[in-house]
């Protein structure tokens, strides 16, 4: 792989203040990079820095093996376009005007040829469908089809590297995806390489071979978005409870945020266990696991929508193995998880002959139990369930209720 | 407003030019029609032998030598300020910015002040002590402005324009002392308010290489200068050395306006007022925005000077004109606009 961009030990300073400290990043030729970071993080100082728009303290920074700082405006527009976040024009340009200002970079004194610029630009704007909008003024366009117009702009330069900062932040979620999508296409067919700086997690795993996640001046990881999608990071700089999830119809990892207030702990001497499976406990896990009970469940087949949230919140699950009735052994493992517990929540799962033993095991618990009873069809057991529960009413603590919400409540633990 | 094309836009404003020039050399008080007028020029200008039966003598000297190059150096004076103000629109991005925003009208102010008050009176290429203190007033104003807002080898906008502001108030503070003390207050408010009175060959001389080369410089930034209305990182971005391009017109503009401020005075409002009517016609692109500027700047202070000289008996500073007729029309243009702005 050939190194086209790299920031070695970087410093930036605004007057006193340092933005950027030390930092070091390679880019490699067609690959596509996204910088993640919250605000205040130095993420569009970064580009500034590399189109020399402000000083570097110190460190070194080469773009196609050349010395960065060395390079004429010319030579490094020829080299690196920059696609902005919000580009308003107070002059009545229009969007071909505009679009022709890319190939500024390209003009000498001596080696005029006109057109060929103009079939550059005409190429640029019909890959990126705006030559039906050439002739219209720039200031009228729509915010996507401005970012459009600029987009075109980069391919007109035809710089090695496009810089984004931000592309995406002023529009809506349809043309966020259409310009992301641009991008990449041009990333994919025109090898085009790519360091984009982007607000959205979930977008920037979604397009980028490879993340980079900046806090306090630094890179906290630099990695693929598998690597770099997860909460022991990004819980911690962008200092929040978040879910990290696998979207599996876009097969990447996805970030839910969930909340930034945090929750009270001294809560995490209680033990819930809660009875699980099909989707039932998804919510009721995630919101007890961050009031900061200490929280299992089970049993729970394994790729059960429960099971995978479990996992990713990390709290303990009793399983079993896909669409199989519950064995002996976990069996045995949930009773005693029942017995430990403090509470025991039954959601609003139905119960059928596969997961029958999650209802025998209450026998084995004298602490009080709780049933989410909605709606639905309860026992799919033939009675089986039913008679259960009414030999379990007469020996235990058992509470009907209709929702978590009650449940909550019923503890004490309401909000 | 409709654009016109480009071909027909041209054409006019040439014949508009020709038609002007001749108009105003034809009209004065000393009573010469116009083929006498064109009979005149003809014979001047291409050496051609043309009847001259019935022109006296003086009425052609006072073609050649007074009203011509008079009219001539409106023209060139005129251009060369409404480019001064198209380049410093631009590189400011603020349409309020006129040729003179940096101090050097009150530099040169400052230096014919010292002229007449000190009653200097030397002649140096056929220009007078005034004209040559005034262009040293200037020069050095902009010098004293620029290297006050440099910070290392940049020069932010901002800073530029305020100590230009700062240096021409402190200047004309200067000014206006020197007039409490002097004797010649009279001579001093008729210099800043700008005339072409017995300015003849020896000015257009002076200003002629200044309005041409400037103009070249200017107009082959053209590209560059579209680029810096998007701002100075874009442009710097889309490689324009938005540095040198800032020092290139500053020196260059300032060089022009102190030569056309030296030998007339101080004219104000063409340079602030032609660019935005001509951009109404033209759009922002400065390929078409420099030179109609130039023959519009020229045709409008040809008119004034004209008016200035012939509205009544006692001629009229030129300066006044400017802004009594061009501030109404200028206002009747922004009104016809439905966009606003610039």
């Amino acid at each position: 792989m050939i190194t086209q961009l790299s920031l070695e030990n970087i410093t930036v300073a605004y007057g006193e203040k340092t933005v950027l400290e030390n930092l070091t990043i390679e880019i490699n030729q067609g690959e596509f990079v996204g910088i993640i970071g919250p605000n205040g993080s130095g993420k569009s100082t970064l580009i500034k820095a590399i189109t020399d728009i402000i000083d570097i303290k110190n460190g070194k920074i080469s773009i196609d093996g050349k010395i960065n700082s060395k390079l004429s405006r010319k030579e490094r527009a020829r080299l690196v376009a920059v696609v902005p976040q919000e580009f308003n024009v107070d002059f009545e340009f229009n969007a071909f005007d505009i679009v022709m200002m890319g190939r500024n970079p390209h003009v000498y004194k001596d080696n005029k040829n006109p057109s060929k610029d103009y079939d550059i630009v005409n190429e640029a704007m019909l890959m990126t469908n705006t030559w039906h909008f050439k002739d219209r003024f720039f200031n009228q366009l729509s915010g996507g089809e401005r970012q459009r117009v600029i987009i075109a702009r980069a391919i007109a330069q035809q710089s090695k590297i496009i810089l984004l900062d931000e592309p995406t932040s002023h529009l809506d979620i349809h043309h966020q995806l259409e310009v992301l999508e641009l991008v990449k296409m041009l990333n994919k067919n025109r090898n085009v390489t790519i360091l984009a700086v982007l607000h959205d997690i979930n977008m920037a795993a979604r397009f980028s071979d490879r993340l980079i996640l900046l806090n306090d001046k630094k890179v906290i990881v630099d990695g693929t978005p598998e690597q770099v999608i997860d909460e022991k990071y990004l819980g911690r700089v962008y200092e929040m409870e978040m879910l990290v999830r696998r979207n599996k119809m876009l097969s990447t990892k996805e970030v839910v945020p969930i909340r930034v207030i945090k929750g009270k702990t001294e809560l995490a001497r209680t033990r819930i266990h809660v009875i699980c499976g099909g989707g039932s406990g998804e919510q009721i896990l995630e919101s007890l696991n961050s009031k900061g009970f200490e929280v299992t469940c089970g049993v729970v087949n394994k790729g059960d929508s429960d099971w995978d949230i479990s996992k990713m919140i990390g709290i303990y699950c009793v399983e079993c193995k896909p669409f199989s009735e519950i064995d002996d052994k976990s069996h045995l493992e949930n009773i005693e998880m029942v017995k430990r517990a403090d509470y025991i929540l039954v959601t609003d799962v139905p119960f059928g002959l596969g997961n029958l033993k999650n209802l025998e095991a209450l026998f084995n618990t004298d602490s009080p139990i709780y049933i989410i009873k909605g709606q639905g069809q309860f026992d799919y057991a033939e009675g089986a369930a039913e008679s259960i529960l009414e030999k379990l009413e007469k020996t235990k603590e058992i509470e009907y209720i209709k929702s978590y919400k009650e449940f909550l409540k019923a503890i004490g633990k309401g909000e | 407003m409709k654009k016109l094309s480009n071909k027909k836009l041209a054409m006019l404003v040439s014949i508009l030019c020709f038609t002007v020039v001749i108009f105003s050399t034809t009209i004065g008080i000393a009573d010469i029609s116009f083929v006498q007028t064109i009979k005149i020029l003809l014979n001047r200008i291409l050496l051609m032998d043309i009847d001259m039966e019935g022109i006296k003598p003086s009425a052609s000297a006072i073609i050649w030598l007074i009203r011509f190059p008079r009219s001539l150096l409106a023209f060139f004076v005129g251009g060369s300020l409404a480019i001064c103000g198209v380049s410093y629109q631009s590189i400011f991005k603020n349409p309020m910015a006129d040729p003179y925003i940096l101090g050097v009208s009150s530099g040169a102010a400052l230096g014919a002040t010292v002229g007449i008050v000190a009653r200097l009176e030397f002649y140096i290429f056929g220009l007078n002590a005034i004209s040559i203190l005034a262009f040293i007033g200037a020069t050095g104003s902009l010098f004293l402005v620029y290297n006050i807002s440099r910070v290392g080898k940049k020069v932010p906008v901002n800073t530029l324009l305020l100590s230009g502001i700062a240096i021409g108030q402190f200047l004309s503070a200067a000014i206006s002392l020197m007039m409490v003390f002097a004797n010649d207050m009279h001579r001093i408010i008729f210099w800043t308010m700008g005339s072409f009175n017995a300015r003849s060959w020896s000015q257009l001389i002076m200003v002629l290489p200044y309005a041409l080369i400037g103009f070249a410089v200017i107009f082959s930034t053209q590209r560059e200068m579209d680029i810096m209305l998007l701002g100075e990182d874009t442009a710097a971005q889309l490689g324009v050395d938005t540095e040198r391009l800032k020092r290139k017109i500053l020196v260059t503009t300032a060089l022009v306006t102190a030569a056309s401020v030296s030998v007339t005075g101080i004219i104000g409002f063409v340079g602030l007022i032609i660019p935005h009517i001509v951009r109404i016609f033209t759009g922002p692109k400065h390929i078409y925005l420099i030179p109609y500027s130039f023959v519009t700047g020229g045709i409008f202070m040809i008119l004034c000077d004209t008016l200035a000289r012939s509205m009544i008996s006692q001629e009229i500073p030129v300066g006044i004109i400017t802004a009594l007729f061009g501030g109404p029309f200028f206002v009747y243009l922004l009104k016809q606009r439905k966009t606003g702005g610039l």
